[in-house]
């Protein structure tokens, strides 16, 4: 899942504070599950938006609204013609939302109200950890299930590094070395050996290196002629 | 048991005294089926732990746990209270007893009083309180407490100017119910019930008896119960520790242990077992008070025997600079004038020290009431030496007259968690013997339809209470009137002078039925008292009881604000602005009901497993056995004695054949639960051969091990053994040498990191094996090296018994040590001794380790599986420390025995009567009905996040076949924490919905809808 | 109220607080959420020793204070509530 985190608040006002409409605007899958941006999250904020503006003495209409997921038209459409009744749209969508909306609102600017972090998994209540990177040309089946490329604060495919202490990593006693953790993997695996083979260069052009990427399916490809 | 006589039985119970072991007792029981009597001395039930103002180890206020217990033992329809009653003769056999009870005037008729307390007011007759020591006065027409039940208040006849003088009854002028009655002569009533429980508590002691310590002398000596009323927020000084000579607040605070305890010569033998853990408490809670008091405890040995007491002893000493300093003080002197108080100790060095304290408390102990002796002749049951009722520990609840059961610290002294423990236990030994008598004598109400909502609008009926002048002359009622007639879907308005008075509860019907009211909000007193009495009202007139709110301004407004009544009314109007606001907004709310399986599974075929299965299978429940090992039995198997003589093994033989007779108790051995899926009565479980067994409750009695020491030498001399490898050598009839000497280690592997935490079973042993030493061969030398000796309760008499033996202790300090070095055959052991002041170096034949208790390795496993919390110690951690000690948070999963915490055969035999007589309360009933103020889940919005499932208390959202989150409404108590954490909002809780919490928020502002 | 997670946007009518001087003689209005089974006892403890204090505070009943909910706290203070107090 994508996880998010608010955005300070003050930069967010900042953003907003020259309209005088203001619409939060919610998503409630991904950012919900991590209390980022869902409509729960949105009514907070839009209440926050709302006290801030009377002690600055402004008189701005903050509304707020969520809806099942931002990334895809269907759910929104309905709502657009309700939407551009507003100055500005803060979306507390991921920044895939944003995009989206931004692309299909017009000339109504839409702005992010978190930011959008990572592919997360959760561990454990409140606590989201980064396990992969996106990077579109998985070599987990290589590496005991462990991704060198999230997990690595380097990405080496032939690790672990020099700066490898005991378990964790050289950037903080707090991270993990995400090789000492392969290495330990594999060896439950009774695979260790695989280690020894040494992964070439690696072509990054499937992750965003080689520009906005895209997935059509099969069957699409077909109809739309792709 | 006993199916022929069954039609001979009663179902009902006596239970003397209402203390927290009385009131937990008549609880289970009467939520099982039976009827029962609580006969009380005192005008209210309470007993000893309604005068306490927090409890150890927690630090909860006393008074809120046991208030809500008080109040629905008062109101429950199956339990009588009479109260300043006595038992006067019991006749008859169990299952078929004749009591007598004679109750003492009250002179104030319950049925009339409405407990508003006007006439206490008027009453010019102040008497020094009981209940607040003395340190305080209360008047002639009197309520012990607050919080009490019943809520009658009572005239002292000895203090009323009436009675010695013939005139005054102000109170009578001054009762608007007319509730005086002058001629009550009291009554005596017959009762005739089946079993009868004894719970009388214990007295303290009498510390002036000491004049050494100068109680009633010395103004600021004051004894523990006396400072726990200073630490109460509701006590004298309402929660200011201050000095009673001369209000100011001490500085340098010293408790001192063991007064009228552990010294056979000037007071009792016996240690009161819960004294160092209450000073303890009370050195922290006076800490938290005030930061600049410094507490010192003199003490002789520190027992912190109980679950997790060791680390709260040192979070005293660590966290509140608590000084504990071993010395018995022999006397107490006052500075002249300062009221500041001497006293002069040996410290450890020896050397003679006075040291100055502001205030001294007495921690006094506890011994049976003064006329013990009496109470026991009239129950016809045989008491020891020191006035307690014989008990054995093999069977620790059951006196000497069959049908006749003890429970508390009546039984012993013990401390509260103990004390409700046995509560349960009784109740379990009465359910075995009364079992099908069971529902033979309870009443259930009967119901009339409830009327039919749909479509209808809104039409709320205010009711505005006088409470006599307790409300009226603070809050102005017609103001309230006028300012809420014309609200909003408010169609009736009235006011009365008592809404809670039996009159006015037709009235209300009846305004119900003649203005077709569908919404009622009563504007009076609390709802924690009286939510329920108008709910029933409301009830019977036809509407869903869920359609009612209170408005609270008495204890919130009036009371409060007395003496400032434009305020008063204005916040009054408010407040009923608010409940009108939330019943505009109420629904009707339907309370399911779910079946019950009426059958066991007991996880454990130890001593407290088999004990709970057979005090369920008695109450007539089937139970299955699920045992890993191959035999029954568990750790008792390596017992041979308890420290009083019982032969233990016989004991256990016994048992398991009784198990295995049993018809309705089925025996797994070799086979361990792989799953087990549903909730509280309807349980289903797979078992590893595949076995399937459904089931209503489930009993965790997975038991412990013993710790296998890795120190002194142990594996690497023979001659180093465990208690339990020297009482085997014992049990096979060795006998010692003369000359011989046996050097015993105690807390092997216990309180020390990572295991700080008291086994509690060693001191017993040791000195157990210790008088079996001697006892074959006097010639033969014991020396135990100890850190703290915990012979708690009457186990002392043991401890004295060995030191008469000859029996040598030598005590030691954590950071110090013994050392133990081979030499050649002997053993060499080197410890610091602290009277001497020097080390001593010992040889020995036998080094003798007192290891303690683990957690059995599958408590993790199993508590995974049932997800139970386990505490830093790994032991099961029950849903309350002090009120729930066998219960889990997750309803119909009761604990027992060393899986909760090491404790000794008796306590572990306690604990799973009290699991049965718990699993009875559940596995009675034909169908267990859930409450209205559930959390409801809607499964459209919810978007399987888990945020609930990982936070709920209670285990009930989990998920479903499909792999989504649903919600099990049987087990949710409606708290709410599912609500507030959904980022979904998936969660509404009936009766404080959203939507009812934001109106009642813009009701108190002003955003007031007018009609 | 609409249910913020539905689709539609949600039209607030209700009067906001305006911003103004404090008068002098101001006090401040104070709510209190508390759990049924604490906070709410010892309220009505308050009550029934005689305990006088300030007749501004305003309590409203939850079933646990782990269900106060953050729209909760911030529709008080947008409503012109000065003070919260939570206890539980």
């Amino acid at each position: 899942m994508i996880v998010g985190e608010q955005k300070p608040f003050e930069e967010i006002w900042e953003m907003i504070k020259s309209f005088r409409k203001v619409l939060v605007f919610g998503c409630n899958t991904c950012v919900a599950i991590c209390h980022a941006g869902g409509g729960k999250e949105a009514e907070i904020l839009a209440s926050l938006i709302r006290m801030k503006a009377i002690q600055e003495g402004i008189g701005m209409e903050v509304k707020h609204a969520a809806i099942e997921r931002h990334c895809e038209p269907e759910f929104f459409d309905p709502m657009m013609e309700d939407i551009k009744t507003n100055d500005v749209v803060l979306s507390t969508a991921c920044g895939v939302g944003v995009n989206f909306l931004a692309e299909r609102i017009g000339d109504i600017p839409v702005f992010p109200g978190i930011n959008t972090q990572f592919f997360g998994a959760v561990p454990k209540a409140g606590i989201f950890v980064e396990l992969c990177a996106g990077c579109g040309n998985c070599i987990l089946h290589l590496t005991g299930g462990i991704c060198p490329i999230a997990r690595c604060a380097k990405s080496l495919m032939n690790g672990p590094c020099g700066g490898t202490n005991k378990g964790k990593c050289e950037i903080s006693q707090d991270v993990d070395c995400g090789w000492y953790l392969i290495v330990e993997r594999m060896k439950k695996l009774g695979a260790l050996e695989k280690l020894y083979e040494i992964q070439p260069l690696r072509n990054w052009s499937t992750a965003t290196y080689g520009g906005p990427r895209r997935v059509v399916l099969e069957h699409i490809k077909d109809i739309e002629g792709q | 048991m006993n199916e022929k006589a069954s039609s001979l039985k009663k179902g009902s119970v006596l239970v003397v005294g209402g203390g927290i072991g009385g009131m937990q007792a008549a609880l289970d029981l009467a939520d099982s089926g039976f009827k029962v009597h609580m006969v009380q001395k005192d005008p209210s039930i309470g007993g000893t732990m309604v005068m306490l103002d927090k409890t150890f180890p927690t630090g909860d206020c006393s008074m809120c746990m046991i208030s809500p217990k008080m109040v629905e033992v008062g109101r429950h329809l199956n339990i009588d209270i009479h109260s300043l009653a006595e038992v006067v003769s019991v006749e008859g056999k169990p299952g078929d007893f004749r009591v007598k009870v004679k109750c003492a005037p009250r002179y104030v008729d319950p049925d009339k009083c409405t407990g508003c307390g006007d006439c206490e007011v008027k009453c010019p007759k102040k008497v020094l309180s009981e209940f607040e020591q003395g340190l305080t006065v209360r008047k002639a027409i009197y309520s012990l407490f607050p919080q009490a039940v019943p809520n009658t208040r009572a005239i002292d006849k000895d203090n009323c100017l009436y009675f010695k003088k013939g005139r005054c009854r102000l109170c009578q002028k001054a009762c608007k119910a007319g509730a005086i009655n002058f001629e009550d002569n009291g009554k005596e009533i017959d009762l005739h019930v089946g079993a009868i429980i004894l719970c009388p508590g214990l007295d303290r002691y009498d510390a002036k008896v000491r004049g050494e310590f100068g109680l009633g002398r010395w103004k600021n000596v004051v004894t523990s119960i006396q400072f726990e009323r200073i630490l109460s927020a509701s006590g004298p000084y309402k929660g200011k520790i201050k000095r009673p000579f001369d209000g100011k607040h001490p500085k340098k605070v010293a408790w001192i242990q063991c007064v009228g305890s552990r010294d056979p010569r000037n007071a009792n033998p016996w240690c009161s077992s819960v004294c160092c853990m209450y000073a303890t408490k009370q050195a922290i809670i006076a800490r938290e008070h005030d930061a600049k008091i410094e507490p010192t405890i003199f003490f002789m040995d520190m027992r912190a025997f109980g679950k997790d007491f060791d680390k709260y002893v040192e979070r005293a000493k660590n966290e509140y600079n608590v000084r504990y300093q071993r010395a018995m003080i022999s006397t107490i002197r006052e500075e002249p004038g300062t009221g500041d108080l001497l006293l002069r100790y040996a410290a450890e060095s020896g050397k003679l020290i006075d040291d100055i304290f502001d205030m001294v408390v007495l921690s006094v102990g506890l011994e049976p009431h003064k006329d013990a002796v009496k109470f026991a002749k009239i129950f016809g049951i045989d008491t020891n030496s020191y006035c307690f009722p014989v008990t054995s520990p093999l069977q620790p609840v059951q006196t000497s007259r069959e049908g006749v059961f003890v429970t508390g610290a009546y039984q012993g002294p013990k401390d509260i968690p103990e004390t409700v423990m046995q509560g349960s236990a009784v109740a379990g030994e009465a359910m075995a013997l009364l079992g099908e008598a069971r529902g033979t004598e309870t009443i259930a109400k009967e119901l009339s339809d409830e009327k039919d909502l749909t479509d209808e609008e809104v039409r709320i009926g205010v009711f505005v209470c006088h409470c006599g002048i307790n409300i009226a002359s603070t809050v102005e009622i017609d103001k309230v009137f006028e300012a809420v007639k014309d609200l909003s879907g408010v169609v009736y308005v009235t006011d009365m002078i008592y809404a809670c008075a039996q009159d006015s509860q037709e009235m209300l019907k009846q305004a119900v039925r003649e203005n077709n009211l569908n919404r009622v909000v009563v504007a009076s007193c609390t709802p924690r008292t009286h939510e329920p009495l108008f709910q029933d009202t409301i009830r019977d007139a036809g509407l869903n009881k869920y359609l009612f709110d209170l408005a609270d301004i008495r204890e919130q407004c009036s009371w409060c604000h007395m003496g400032h009544k434009e305020e008063a009314t204005k916040k009054a109007i408010r407040i009923v602005k608010m409940a009108i606001a939330k019943a505009r907004l109420l629904e009707p709310l339907k309370t399911d009901t779910v079946g019950v399986t009426p059958a066991a599974m007991v996880i454990g075929g130890g001593i407290a497993g088999m004990t709970t299965a057979l005090s369920l299978a008695d109450q007539g429940f089937q139970v299955s056995i699920i045992e890993r090992e191959k035999e029954l039995g568990g750790l008792l198997r390596n017992l041979y004695h308890t420290l009083e003589g019982n032969d233990v093994q016989e004991f256990l033989k016994s048992r398991i054949a009784q198990v295995q007779a049993h018809k309705r108790i089925k025996v797994y051995t070799g086979i361990e639960v792989k799953k087990t899926e549903g909730f509280v009565g309807n349980f289903k479980t797979t078992l590893t051969d595949g076995t399937k067994i459904e089931h209503g409750a489930i009993i965790l009695a997975t038991g412990g091990i013993e710790y296998e020491p890795a120190e002194y030498l142990y594996k690497e001399s023979g001659h180093v053994i465990t208690q339990r490898e020297l009482e085997k050598k014992l049990a096979m009839g060795e006998k010692p040498k003369s000359g011989g000497r046996f050097v015993m280690i105690q807390c092997v592997g216990s309180r020390e990191e990572p295991n700080q935490y008291c086994s509690r079973i060693c001191c017993q042993d040791a000195i157990k094996n210790a008088v079996a030493i001697k006892q074959r061969n006097s010639e033969a030398q014991v020396v135990i090296l100890y850190r703290d000796i915990r012979t708690y309760g009457l186990r002392e008499n043991y401890y004295k018994q060995a030191r008469d033996l000859g029996v040598i202790f030598v005590r030691y300090e954590v950071d110090k040590k013994p050392v133990v070095e081979r030499e050649g055959e002997r053993l060499r052991i080197k410890t610091w001794d602290y009277m001497l002041n020097k080390d001593l170096v010992m040889d020995a034949d036998w080094l003798v380790l007192s290891t303690g208790l683990r957690p059995h390795p599958t408590t993790d496993k199993i508590g995974e599986m049932y997800k139970i919390t386990r505490n830093p110690d790994g032991y099961f951690l029950e849903a309350h420390v002090k009120l729930r000690p066998v219960d889990f948070p997750s309803e119909g999963i009761f604990v027992s025995g060393l899986a909760h915490a090491p404790k000794n055969l008796d306590e572990t035999i306690s604990q799973s009567l009290a699991a049965a007589g718990r699993a009875g309360t559940v596995l009675s009933k034909d169908h267990l009905s859930v409450s209205g103020i559930i959390a409801k889940h809607r499964k459209d919005l919810c978007m399987s996040c888990l945020s609930c499932f990982r936070v709920c208390p209670f285990d009930s959202p989990y998920i479903d076949e499909e792999g989504k989150v649903a919600h099990n409404e049987v087990k949710c108590h409606g708290c709410g924490i599912c609500a507030g954490i959904c980022p979904a909002k998936a969660f509404q809780v009936n009766s404080f919905r959203d939507d009812q919490i934001l109106a009642m928020i813009d009701a108190a502002v002003e955003c007031e809808t007018v009609k | 109220m609409v249910k913020v997670a539905e689709p539609g946007v949600q039209e607030e009518v209700h009067s906001i607080e305006k911003p103004h001087e404090t008068p002098p003689d101001w006090e401040p209005n104070i709510l209190a959420f508390a759990c049924h089974y604490c906070a709410f006892a010892a309220a009505d403890l308050a009550g029934v020793m005689r305990l006088s204090y300030p007749s501004n505070v305003k309590i409203i009943r939850l079933p646990c204070t782990g269900k106060l909910d953050y729209i909760h706290i911030l529709h008080a203070f947008e409503r012109g509530v000065d003070g919260i107090f939570a206890a539980g």
